[in-house]
């Protein structure tokens, strides 16, 4: 195990999406894990609940929420949190994840993952929800790193350690999403690999990785297309000091056949040291 | 927390209106990129704000895109998210207040067919999500029994057929025309039934509770529609459980 919960490395998985639901349902891929978005089946007992039970009685499933808001200065929403837990126990989650964020303010909901300045304030105000969150799911909270365009000049922390900070801290543990590190790095101007390099050890349970497009003066996370060699290097950096860690795939936009989604996921395997915990038992 | 709440309070009415910030605050909190200025980064959660909620929208109404076209649509979604922001976790209720803000918008032509149609599709994407429930088959049944209807069941009474436009291939608007429906999922497909008057009314009578006595006590219909109704009703899976079996 290379992290601190003991949290198993499940291999390579492909991020659900309903253009690969009947695929999936006929061909049963052999893909590691599947990980969910939270908030599409949380409200559901229709098509959608039906088919991700079929899925979880086959695969591990993880979930991947945007609307926890950790960073927001409103009330937690424990409506949103019972759900959650919920839907964890009906596809028996192998772990929960959301962004470090917040995605509005005064009972309105941006649905953006927007960036949090990253202060002493922001690190006590996060840590405490962090804990509160974790003790309502009863297991703890992982918190991904965001692909961000703007940083705020109030912000007396880098990313990168606000992230450690906050994981010795509230006891979270981090997604770290390779492509997000590339994205903010291209955005603010930072080295991406001196990034990745001061994340603690023992606090990356997960791995997100995803295509992006680039408009020359900025990079948006559109999860539209293809890991670039950059970003597949800075996974190798990662993988070669913290070991092997559950990695994901995510393609969210002009979403190929499931086929070509494996396939760039399992690319991941030629980056690693070696071979999942799970296949090699 | 003060400080963090200003700012997030500010930034959020940023993103949330279609006015650019004014540029001296922006400068204040944001840092200039490379190659982008405070203003331009903003800029960039700004324009995906309405992209995406417009987009949520899109998703819930195809046949109100359809019908009014993407130029006039996106107008429309954008003046409506303005008057009605996302309060909720979910995208999916985004929606909901759509149908009877449509009318509301100034110089909308065919207004009242719109709302219908948007009525229609939020019915069928509220019946889609609903929890699913076993449907019951009439044996043992008397008048004194109380039909509980399948959660996923929403009744409509349209001035307009907006479902026969949204399942057809023209795009001519229909004439105005009564028009009753019932929206469901007896299992993982959504369907609809178009029913006339008299069979809405009952199965609405039934729906709020009354026995079927009681229904049929209020209801014109004659006897053999009455069992053309019940042969329709129960064979689509329109009940879930039954109050009193003798």
């Amino acid at each position: 195990m290379s992290n601190r919960w003991n949290i198993p490395d499940l291999g390579f998985g492909v991020g659900l999406r309903t253009s690969h639901y009947a695929h999936i349902l006929a061909e049963n891929p052999p893909v590691d894990w599947f990980e969910i978005l939270s908030e599409n089946y949380m409200d559901t007992g229709g098509k959608p609940a039906y088919i991700l039970d079929r899925i979880a009685e086959r695969y591990p499933i993880v979930m991947h929420g945007v609307s926890l808001s950790v960073g927001s200065t409103d009330p937690l929403n424990f409506h949103y949190l019972a759900k959650l837990k919920r839907l964890a126990k009906r596809v028996d989650a192998r772990w929960i994840s959301d962004h470090l964020c917040w995605t509005g303010v005064s009972g309105l909901n941006t649905h953006d993952l927007l960036p949090m300045p990253y202060t002493d304030e922001s690190l006590k105000h996060v840590t405490e929800r962090v804990r509160v969150i974790s003790d309502f799911l009863e297991q703890p909270v992982f918190l991904e790193n965001p692909s961000t365009y703007l940083e705020f000049t109030s912000s007396t922390w880098r990313e990168c350690d606000f992230l450690g900070e906050l994981a010795s801290m509230s006891g979270c543990g981090l997604l770290l999403d390779v492509n997000n590190v590339y994205v903010s790095a291209f955005n603010h101007g930072f080295d991406a690999f001196d990034y990745v390099d001061r994340i603690p050890l023992g606090s990356v349970v997960q791995i997100h990785l995803a295509g992006h497009t680039h408009k020359g003066t900025h990079i948006l996370d559109t999860h539209s297309d293809h890991v670039v060699d950059e970003v597949w290097e800075i996974y190798r950096r990662v993988c070669s000091r913290m070991g092997d860690i559950s990695t994901l795939l995510e393609w969210d936009e002009a979403i190929p056949s499931f086929d070509v989604v494996h396939a760039e996921a399992r690319k991941a395997g030629d980056y690693r040291q070696g071979q999942p915990e799970h296949a090699a038992a | 927390m003060r400080q963090l709440r200003s700012l997030q309070e500010w930034m959020q009415g940023c993103v949330m209106d279609p006015a650019p910030a004014d540029d001296r605050a922006v400068k204040k909190r944001i840092r200039p990129s490379a190659t982008l200025t405070p203003a331009e980064r903003i800029d960039i959660y700004r324009n995906m704000y309405e992209l995406r909620l417009i987009d949520a929208l899109q998703v819930d109404y195809p046949g109100l895109f359809r019908c009014l076209g993407s130029e006039r649509f996106e107008e429309v979604a954008r003046v409506y998210v303005r008057h009605h922001p996302s309060q909720s976790y979910t995208l999916n209720r985004l929606g909901d207040r759509l149908p009877e803000f449509l009318p509301l918008v100034e110089g909308l032509p065919r207004a009242a067919f719109l709302r219908d149609l948007a009525r229609f599709e939020l019915a069928e994407t509220i019946v889609f999500d609903e929890e699913a429930s076993v449907s019951m088959t009439p044996k043992g049944l008397d008048e004194s029994a109380r039909l509980q209807p399948i959660a996923a069941l929403r009744l409509l009474s349209l001035q307009y057929p907006a479902n026969r436009y949204l399942k057809g291939d023209s795009e001519i608007i229909p004439r105005r025309r009564n028009t009753w429906l019932v929206v469901y999922r007896p299992n993982k497909s959504v369907s609809h039934l178009e029913l006339s008057r008299g069979s809405f009314e009952l199965l609405q009578s039934l729906c709020s509770g009354k026995t079927i006595g009681e229904a049929l006590a209020d209801s014109k219909l004659s006897e053999r529609a009455v069992f053309d109704c019940f042969q329709l009703w129960f064979s689509a899976g329109l009940f879930q459980s039954a109050s009193a079996l003798r």
